[in-house]
């Protein structure tokens, strides 16, 4: 029976969903604006709500942010409509050129202004925190087979091919009191040998995908941020 | 001076003396910190109302911070020392905005914005009355910022004085 789990996993071919984005809002403090969470590349903990490597929740508080990363801001009042933003000190929190990317630089509590031609309107309070340690969060594996021979008879399966276990990794930063952070930080996932584990997906993700080759072992590693992790892969003859 | 132009001369001064009844002065500005009260510390008016300060006494915000302060605006009765409330738009200026800026809302509301360092003072005016309030701000650097562990939580005062209330913190 789990050979045939297997094979239905495996031949669950339908192509991946778009990724899902927070629904996270801060509210101005002066209840005249919101501020509603966004993602500023691949690597966010708060982004990419797969169910097995979601981190934060959807509906989960405003999140603390890593220093070094990066993140949007959406800003929008009821008798406005949207808004520009500012940051009230930029040596917290640098504002992009594009007007809604914002850059954690230091630690510490940091306002964002929203503003309508240039006249503040309202204002939010960003904890901003400096990642501690990385963590390596592991999806279900997936397995597939490679070479399919397959029997189906009654009451019984039989397979003879070679397995293929397809992995699924995240990179996410913690403080110092393992509270996860959010921001998308610079990332890059490689394998010490792709014949046995190769990166089928975008290593500048901060979720990889790994699928087994042949038989070996192969470390995958990750940098993210200023922390570096890795995984053995063994595979079996 | 004949009899209708010294009437019309003391009517003109009586307009005049009417004109000039002086509006209730603002002396007084109390205030209470709604968002980012626990990035600040100020010293209570009592510790009956923990949550309300005479921004006069100062206020201490921590670098990058934004505060939401409710302020209302009193004129003190000099013979019975009693503070009256006053009603009307109030205004705030900053005298170093790159260092402390400053906007209102509506409902007395007033955005302070820790920009860097230093000090700076805000200047509260009332619309229509004359008088002005001056509260100095401190803007304490981050690293260095002391949270007072007393400092009183909004809903924990707020009795007396006459604003309103504020929110809580973030």
């Amino acid at each position: 029976m789990p050979v045939g789990l297997l094979i239905a996993a495996g031949c669950d071919d339908e192509s991946e969903p778009e990724p899902r984005q927070p629904d996270v809002v801060l509210v101005g403090g002066l209840g005249r604006a919101t501020f509603t969470y966004g993602c500023a590349g691949p690597g966010d903990a708060q982004c990419d709500l797969d169910a097995d490597l979601a981190p934060l929740r959807e509906s989960s508080p405003f999140p603390l942010l890593a220093v070094g990363s990066q993140f949007r801001l959406a800003a929008e009042g009821a008798a406005y409509g949207p808004l520009d933003l500012d940051s009230a000190s930029p040596d917290f929190l640098a504002l992009d050129a594009d007007g809604l990317t914002l850059t954690a630089s230091r630690a510490g509590i940091a306002s964002v202004v929203a503003a309508r031609g240039g006249t503040p309107v309202d204002f939010a309070n960003i904890e901003l925190v400096e990642p501690a340690a990385l963590k390596i969060l592991q999806a279900t594996p997936q397995g597939s087979f490679k070479g399919v021979d397959l029997d189906f008879g009654n009451g019984s399966v039989s397979a003879t091919a070679q397995t293929v276990v397809t992995f699924k990794f995240r990179a996410v930063v913690t403080d110092a009191d393992d509270v996860l952070l959010a921001g998308a930080l610079p990332c890059n996932w490689a394998t010490s040998d792709a014949n046995v584990a190769s990166i089928t997906s975008d290593p500048a993700e901060n979720i990889v995908t790994v699928v087994s080759g042949q038989s070996g072992t192969a470390t995958v590693s990750v940098t993210y941020g200023a922390f570096t992790g890795s995984i053995t892969i063994a595979v079996g003859s | 001076m004949s009899g209708p132009l010294r009437a019309r001369v003391a009517l003109v001064l009586a307009t005049s003396a009417l004109a000039c009844d002086p509006l209730p002065r603002l002396d007084t500005v109390e205030a209470q910190v709604g968002e980012g009260f626990e990035y600040c510390n100020w010293t209570p008016i009592s510790p009956d109302s923990a949550a309300l300060f005479d921004v006069s006494e100062g206020l201490e915000i921590k670098e990058a911070v934004g505060v939401a302060l409710t302020v209302g605006g009193y004129w003190t009765n000099p013979e019975s020392t009693t503070l009256f409330p006053l009603y009307g738009v109030v205004a705030a200026t900053s005298s170093a905005p790159d260092v402390v800026d400053v906007f209102s809302a509506p409902n007395n509301g007033v955005a302070l914005l820790a920009r860097k360092p230093g000090t700076a003072v805000i200047t509260f005016t009332l619309a229509g009355h004359p008088g002005s309030v001056d509260a100095p701000i401190t803007v304490t650097p981050s690293a260095s910022f002391i949270d007072v562990e007393e400092a009183p939580l909004p809903s924990e005062g707020g009795g007396g004085g006459g604003t309103g209330g504020a929110g809580g913190g973030s």
